[in-house]
């Protein structure tokens, strides 16, 4: 016979589990102090020779880690391109992977073959090419679920923010840009950036704004604030620091370029990671 | 499924077959109410609140689109989202939710409580659907000592002919609709 108390005890048991960190939780704070050891080691190996090795190892094996759970992410969702939710983290893991390979084949300039800025290089078409699958996957989110439950007040604070960031990308970036005479692929690359990254912008702030403050915003805010925000600010910087032949290792500003594009690719894995463990 | 604890519906479900449990996706919208988030598993997903149909919305759809083709689905019941967001809202995630369903050629269930919602909704629903079941209960005031009286019957059918007439449903026959 089963007493009151064991089904009582059975219950609040069930109810009530020991708790443990999760595993969510351990990887995210995982994160968070592995970029800030990473930051630190940037900053100090700077002057010396270990920096060129650390910094590409670095970066390629962080925008691996982000492709790997993206990998996961489509795995699970069966690789089905008829199936448009399954299509949208097809595109994440496209851009994902082409941007890890643009990371990996600047490594392969930069460690095999001595060539300490190979900009523009093969890397950059890789680069370039994954900005239209991010833009396809932000787009089909926002389609399928920020759409339909936008309201009015939404919508125009989305027009509002792409308005302003328009007029400012032609103010801050597009003429200076133009104003400098280099050589046309240099050119071609250095408008390429800003205009793929203006283009993430404008579906990643509409996806943030209709999502903020729900829990599909959390991975959004990660990978919103790692393509619009981080990345946006690494490649002015860069391209700033190229043309101005300022791009030189061992100086802060080239550090902090680097390490922006590794803070991108951080919060990219964690958007990816909490998509990946929350549904 | 947003009315009952994710221990009850488990333990109800697994009763019945233990190999159900390796298809078996729960998505918990019910445990937020209590505060509690009850252990993380693959088979249960949580929904921290039910004030947000595009974290709804998302949460279905990624549940369906892992099951794969022809999977059930059953949400049980709609009439509990009601209670959070306004019947404009509740129609447009439901739209939602029968697009992904029909996407993904599954079949799914979907409850709604008879009598408190709007006449106007009912219609929305009635229009959006592939096919209407009703259930009634009948009492008799006069006669304490009666069972009560389940019926069903096929309000509306749309890929074939279909008899509208109330059928009984009693708890000791089986019924397949």
């Amino acid at each position: 016979m089963v007493s009151f108390n064991s089904i009582k005890d059975d219950y609040c048991l069930s109810l009530n589990p020991i708790k443990l960190p999760s595993q969510k939780k351990v990887v995210i704070v995982g994160t968070f102090i592995f970029a800030i050891l990473v930051s630190i080691l940037y900053f100090v190996l700077q002057p010396t020779n270990s920096y060129l090795v650390l910094s590409n190892i670095v970066v390629v094996a962080i925008s691996g880690c982000a492709t790997l759970a993206a990998y996961l992410i489509i795995r699970k969702y069966r690789w089905n391109i008829h199936n448009s939710f399954s299509k949208c983290w097809l595109f994440f893991f496209l851009g994902a992977l082409f941007w890890s390979l643009g990371e990996l084949s600047w490594a392969i300039y930069v460690l095999g073959f001595g060539i300490e800025v190979p900009y523009p290089s093969i890397g950059d078409v890789f680069w370039l090419i994954g900005y239209a699958p991010f833009f396809m996957a932000f787009l089909g989110y926002f389609r399928m679920f920020g759409l339909p439950f936008a309201s009015k007040k939404k919508l125009v604070v989305i027009g509002g923010i792409m308005f302003l960031s328009s007029i400012m990308m032609k103010q801050f970036l597009l003429y200076p840009i133009l104003a400098l005479e280099d050589e046309p692929l240099v050119m071609l690359f250095n408008l390429a950036y800003p205009i793929g990254d203006f283009l993430l912008i404008a579906v990643a702030i509409g996806s943030l704004v209709v999502f903020f403050g729900q829990k599909i915003g959390k991975p959004f805010i990660y990978l919103a604030s790692s393509v619009f925000i981080i990345n946006a600010i690494a490649d002015t910087l860069f391209s700033f620091l190229t043309t101005t032949g300022e791009y030189i290792y061992g100086s802060y500003l080239t550090t902090l370029n680097d390490l922006l594009f590794v803070w991108g690719y951080f919060a990219l894995f964690l958007g990816f990671y909490i998509h990946l463990k929350e549904f | 499924m947003l009315d009952r604890p994710v221990q009850v519906v488990l333990k109800k479900i697994l009763n019945r077959n233990e190999k159900a449990r390796r298809r078996l996706k729960i998505i918990d919208g019910y445990s937020w109410l209590s505060g509690e988030k009850g252990l993380e598993s693959d088979e249960v997903i949580f929904i921290e609140n039910l004030n947000s149909p595009p974290d709804i919305s998302v949460t279905v759809s990624s549940t369906i689109c892992q099951m794969g083709e022809k999977a059930l689905f059953v949400l049980d019941s709609f009439s509990n989202i009601l209670n959070y967001v306004n019947e404009n809202l509740a129609i447009r995630l439901l739209n939602t939710i029968v697009a992904r369903l029909r996407e993904n050629n599954c079949w799914g269930f979907i409850v709604f409580e008879e009598g408190i919602h709007s006449e106007q909704f009912y219609n929305k629903v009635r229009h959006l659907m592939d096919c209407i079941v009703e259930f009634k209960i009948k009492t008799d005031e006069m006669d304490i000592n009666q069972p009560l009286k389940r019926s069903f019957r096929v309000f509306a059918y749309r890929y074939g002919e279909y008899e509208a007439r109330w059928y009984p449903l009693t708890q000791s026959k089986m019924i397949i609709v």
